[in-house]
């Protein structure tokens, strides 16, 4: 494997694992207001990906989504007697998601898919000026 | 004759191979731009040359007149170098910093590359019989 060649398979390992991350942040928003069906019922628990170093094939340092864990953050509470999630002090338990976070980790999510899109670019751009010599 | 032997060849065939090292240790550090802990590495041409000299310089004996100086560039040397900032999980990772050197590389790479073509036309400047 060249080094070129490995440079393309550590940015493609780098744009899975911002998509995994891209998608993770997504279900956090689209669940931003699940609540449980009764007060005993946990609302939707914020999801955190976890992204670690990798050796793909050829010894290079890729990057892969270990697993996703749950949010420890208390669940936000809102005055809602007349929800049926409501415990006996009228208070509805709702999900820990914060807009704002979630909107943070997809701006940086796209930032790094981008610059992993442009170190392809420049690998592929290489390689074809290289092969270049062949033609002249 | 075989050209990879030839002094300006082979030099320029390890600038190419070094330049894409490089290339290849940007783009970890660029898919590892959001993992806890990592530290980008770089290659560092002169950090082989610095440890040779600390030790007082490493040379081959020449003990007689026909014996040639060895040439060639230094073997670089991969090292771990945290950028200009580290998050709060331990990231060293400076995306920005990371594209630059990247463009840097690769500008370097196409200089080398063109300069590899220049070396050949020349050849077959020579070869080409006079007056045509």
């Amino acid at each position: 494997m060249s080094d070129i060649d490995a440079a393309l398979a550590a940015a493609a390992s780098g744009m899975r694992a911002q998509t995994v991350r891209m998608r993770i942040a997504a279900e956090n928003v689209a669940n931003a207001n699940s609540v449980g069906a009764d007060p005993n019922q946990e609302p939707f628990r914020r999801r955190i990906p976890l992204l670690e170093s990798t050796t793909l094939s050829g010894d290079v340092t890729g990057v892969r989504v270990r697993g996703a864990v749950s949010d420890a953050t208390e669940f936000r509470r809102e005055y809602n007697p007349s929800h049926p999630a409501a415990d006996e002090e009228g208070y509805v338990r709702l999900p820990n998601v914060d807009m704002l976070v979630e909107m943070m980790d997809m701006r940086d999510a796209t930032r790094a898919y981008e610059a992993n899109l442009n170190m392809i670019e420049a690998a592929r751009a290489m390689t074809t000026r290289a092969l270049d010599l062949l033609r002249r | 004759m075989d050209l990879g032997a030839a002094p300006y060849f082979e030099l320029l065939r390890e600038r190419l191979d070094q330049l894409g090292q490089r290339q290849r240790l940007i783009a970890e550090n660029i898919a590892n731009a959001s993992t806890p802990g990592y530290v980008p590495r770089d290659l560092d041409a002169s950090a082989f040359q610095r440890a040779l000299d600390a030790q007082g310089g490493v040379r081959l004996a020449r003990t007689n007149a026909g014996h040639m100086a060895p040439g060639g560039a230094p073997t670089a040397q991969i090292v771990t170098r945290a950028d200009s900032e580290t998050t709060l999980d331990g990231n060293a990772v400076v995306l920005e910093e990371q594209t630059v050197r990247a463009a840097e590389t690769r500008m370097q790479y196409e200089t080398a590359l063109a300069l590899y073509q220049k070396g050949l036309q020349l050849l077959r400047m020579a070869s080409r019989p006079p007056g045509r």
